[in-house]
């Protein structure tokens, strides 16, 4: 028998289970190199879409979140 | 600053076996038994403390709101995030996004998070953003301290 698994925003749900100061907050998860956002929390979809080069976020939003590596 | 303020310090590692001999008669402050020469006996600590490594960390607790529990500032605690927690259990909890260490326990029929010190008074938990986070099932008190050992 096999299970499989999936987790709603992984990465970004990880680093709230240690840090549950980022509850309710929009957090994303970068790639490998601060590249890309990987994960998004709930929060962070309206603002951000998937994959997008965090250069590329506007500065307005930019301040509003929080980017982790 | 909550009182008792947790810092997670890692998962608890299962993987390798450490054995210690083991005293089998129970050490009484008393005469030594002739038979303690014949230690077979072999404990590893992890594997006696620790019933789900994978789901188990270490904790430092910092502040003294648990001491009538025997949880000193600076002790390190194993806490085990797979158990359902019940009342009279010390618990993990995030409170205002922070970990803390408290009493889980009821007031007039409502969830609190209770302090082990007289100076700190309890938690409500009703329309409060509180989560608890594993229960504790092991506190180490260090008598020395790490450091003078």
């Amino acid at each position: 028998m096999i299970g499989l698994v999936d987790c709603n925003n992984f990465y970004a749900s990880c680093e709230r289970v240690f840090n549950p100061k980022l509850e309710g907050k929009p957090i994303g998860i970068l790639s490998n190199n601060d590249g890309c956002v990987i994960a998004r929390s709930n929060e962070l979809k309206p603002l951000v879409a998937m994959g997008m080069a965090a250069f590329q976020i506007p500065p307005n939003i930019r301040k509003q979140i929080t980017l982790m590596r | 600053m909550h009182p008792s303020r947790c810092i997670v310090l890692g998962l608890v590692d299962a993987s390798v076996i450490n054995h210690l001999p083991l005293v089998d008669t129970p050490v009484r402050a008393g005469f030594p038994s002739p038979a303690d020469d014949y230690l077979e006996t072999k404990l590893d600590l992890t594997e006696h403390l620790v019933k789900h490594p994978s789901a188990t960390y270490y904790i430092k607790v910092m502040g003294d709101s648990m001491v009538d529990h025997s949880i000193f500032n600076d002790d390190l605690l194993i806490v085990d995030r797979s158990l359902t927690p019940q009342i009279g259990d010390v618990v993990i909890a995030a409170v205002d996004g922070e970990l803390t260490c408290k009493c889980l326990g009821l007031i007039d029929g409502q969830h609190h998070l209770l302090s082990g010190n007289a100076l700190y008074p309890p938690i409500a938990l009703v329309g409060k953003e509180v989560h608890i986070w594993g229960v504790v099932i092991h506190t180490i008190h260090s008598l020395r301290g790490l450091r003078n050992s």
